[in-house]
């Protein structure tokens, strides 16, 4: 009962963007005993609903980017609490911003509903080489592939990297997400990639569906 | 008979003066911005050439004036000059021919470039600190200000400048005497929140809004005065043509209401005011999608702005502003770019059909002419506004 209430105070502390009673709210939470995953698992509850904001424009930008600072706080209180039984195994995804791009804030939003998702995201930033991606796909083992892309010019970036994917053979052990605003349905199927989104919620929502099929 | 060039230039300039005032023209102005390089591509330039010799940009924009004489302007879009920018050995953009491939048009590379701590000093003098702190740190030739290095830096960067602007003049006067043309912007200022937003705090300032809420407030009224006077003076060599101001950072996504109406409409508002005062005219470039923050355009004086619409629903906008400013626009950049000739004249005369009447309405692409736009794409604009933007025959 008194965690349920606890749980929903500090997934509104994150809404409400407020960064003190956020980390107050976590050293509650560790205080009664409440289980570190259930921590972690309101935290994300509370990011969730400020992309489900965003995708409606209660929030915009900053508000998205001040939530998940928040977030990152509250986090940091419970770390040293963590221990190796917590790390639940987590799907891996590796994104970045092609080649020629330099847009990320669309690229960040859509990291921060991941990693409140519970993937583990290895962000290589932006204007990312197509041989940067595959060394970071090869050392992580990651199962997804997400690219971002706002400017039609270097698009054609994305084909190259399915290309390249192709040829280190391991285009059957990634599947390959692609979104931002350069970036269509269409488009998507010619360069064969898996899945687009049009938003960063519909992203996340079909990463999920991926991993549960 | 045809028409001298003083006739010429008085036909068009009148036609737009005209729309600008929101009253009714003979017919619709047709003011193409070309705000990146498609003079270059359509006159087999590359950009790299024309960002960097001014001559070779000259003859692309002349070209255009003598194959479009129906267009009401022209606009120069390279106001660049990149060896000057060369010679202080700027970080911030990305040239053609030199980080980019020759022929993309050079690139803004957005970064932080004030510590959340100046800002006090920032708001106590900015020009001392964009001089002592700002240059240093994006201008490799700058960074040790007083050194022979520094010194070497500036003087190059003057001669280049002074090089640039001596090209120019004459430009401008042949474009205007020898051919009728005017231009569509006499000078340039910013918005003192997209100053901090855009090229001092980057994409940190969203987190300001938050974090140092006051701070902002501060540094934002702190540059009114200058940025007045930046407005006064660019657009005092020109004093027909209004005074540019780019928008990026007030609109959807990027800010609330509630925070648009505190961070960056009041010093904004001051600002144009402060430059609408000094006889200018002035005119915007709202970039994105301004549906929500339209209402507080009407607080401006009528018939002294021009609203250059991006991916603002051009229909709303005239109910909402239409009565008191002009607006300008928006054939949308995908559909200039990949679109065909066709669906272009389709879109002119829909936004003719319900933009034109009482006047105030002058026609460009949503981001100008975009430098993939096709010729016929750009053909078929020009004569779907003779077509359909008629108001008398
Ligand atoms: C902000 C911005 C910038 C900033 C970037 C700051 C930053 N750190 O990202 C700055 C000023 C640096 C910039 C620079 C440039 N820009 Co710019 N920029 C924009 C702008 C205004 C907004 C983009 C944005 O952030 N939107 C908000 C986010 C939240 O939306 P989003 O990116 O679409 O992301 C959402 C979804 O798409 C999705 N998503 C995004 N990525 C991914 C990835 C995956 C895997 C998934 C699943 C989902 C997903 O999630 C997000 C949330 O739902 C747009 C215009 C516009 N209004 O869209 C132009 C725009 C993208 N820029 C443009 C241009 C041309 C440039 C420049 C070349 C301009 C110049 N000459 O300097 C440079 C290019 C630099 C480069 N090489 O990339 C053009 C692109 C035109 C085109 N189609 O090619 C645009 C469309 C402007 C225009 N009207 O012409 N820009």
């Amino acid at each position: 009962m008194e965690i349920d209430e606890i749980c929903e105070r500090l997934g509104e502390t994150i809404v409400n963007m407020d960064f003190e009673g956020a980390k107050a709210t976590v050293r509650e939470a560790i205080e009664k005993k409440v289980p570190n995953e259930t921590i972690i698992d309101c935290c994300a509850k509370g990011m969730q609903e400020v992309g489900r904001r965003y995708e409606t424009r209660e929030y915009f930008v900053p508000e998205l980017i001040v939530a998940g600072d928040v977030m990152k706080e509250a986090m940091d209180v419970l770390k040293p609490y963590l221990d190796a039984s917590d790390a639940k195994k987590k799907e891996k995804i590796v994104i970045g911003t092609i080649k020629g791009d330099l847009h990320d804030i669309g690229k960040n939003i859509f990291i921060s509903l991941m990693e409140s998702a519970g993937f583990e995201v290895f962000d290589l930033g932006i204007d990312v080489t197509e041989d940067t991606f595959i060394e970071k796909l090869k050392e992580t083992g990651a199962s997804i592939l997400g690219m971002s892309s706002l400017i039609t010019s270097t698009i054609e970036e994305i084909k190259v990297v399915v290309k390249e994917l192709e040829k280190a053979g391991l285009r059957d052990k990634v599947k390959v997400i692609v979104g931002g605003s350069a970036v269509s349905e269409k488009f998507a199927q010619e360069v064969g990639a898996d899945m687009y989104a049009l938003d960063a919620l519909a992203g996340v929502e079909k990463c999920k569906q991926l991993i549960e099929t | 008979m045809s028409k001298s060039p003083e006739e010429l230039f008085e036909e068009r300039y009148g036609r737009w003066k005209t729309a600008v005032e929101v009253k009714v023209p003979d017919r619709v102005p047709l003011t193409p911005s070309i705000y990146g390089s498609w003079a270059g591509t359509y006159s087999g330039f590359t950009a790299q050439e024309i960002y960097w010799d001014v001559t070779k940009s000259i003859q692309a924009h002349t070209k255009l004036i003598q194959d479009f004489p129906e267009w009401d302007s022209i606009c120069m879009g390279v106001l660049w000059c990149l060896p000057m920018f060369e010679s202080t050995g700027q970080t911030i953009y990305r040239l053609p021919g030199k980080d980019l491939s020759p022929d993309l048009t050079l690139q803004f590379y957005e970064k932080t470039n004030m510590f959340p701590e100046e800002y006090d000093e920032f708001a106590e003098d900015p020009i001392k600190w964009i001089l002592e702190k700002f240059y240093p740190r994006i201008c490799t030739e700058l960074a040790e200000p007083g050194s022979a290095r520094a010194f070497v830096g500036i003087l190059k960067a003057a001669w280049a400048f002074a090089n640039f602007f001596g090209a120019l003049v004459p430009a401008f006067m042949e474009w205007e005497q020898k051919y009728g043309m005017p231009r569509n912007i006499g000078g340039w200022s910013k918005c003192p929140y997209d100053v901090l937003g855009d090229k001092v705090r980057g994409m940190e300032i969203m987190t300001d809004l938050y974090r140092r809420p006051d701070k902002v407030k501060k540094a934002c009224e702190a540059i009114v005065p200058y940025l007045i006077t930046l407005g006064r003076i660019t657009g005092g060599f020109a004093p027909k043509y209004p005074v540019m101001f780019y928008l990026h950072r007030g609109n959807v996504p990027f800010m609330t209401l509630e925070h648009f109406e505190e961070f960056y409409w009041p010093t904004f508002k001051e600002t144009v005011l402060g430059v609408v005062e000094a006889g200018h005219l002035v005119r915007f470039y709202t970039e994105g999608d301004w549906g929500h923050n339209l209402e507080y355009l009407n607080e401006l004086p009528k018939g002294k702005v021009i609203i250059h619409l991006d991916r603002t629903d051009i229909v709303k906008a005239k109910e909402i502003i239409g009565d008191n400013l002009c607006i300008e626009g928006n054939i949308p950049t995908p559909l200039l770019a990949l679109g065909t000739p066709n669906k272009v004249e389709e879109y002119v005369k829909k936004i003719c059909e319900e933009c034109m009447e009482g006047g105030g309405f002058i026609m460009d692409g949503a981001g100008g002419i975009p430098d993939e736009a096709p010729l016929e794409n750009v053909k078929a604009m020009n004569e779907a506004t003779l077509k359909y933007g008629q108001y008398r025959r």
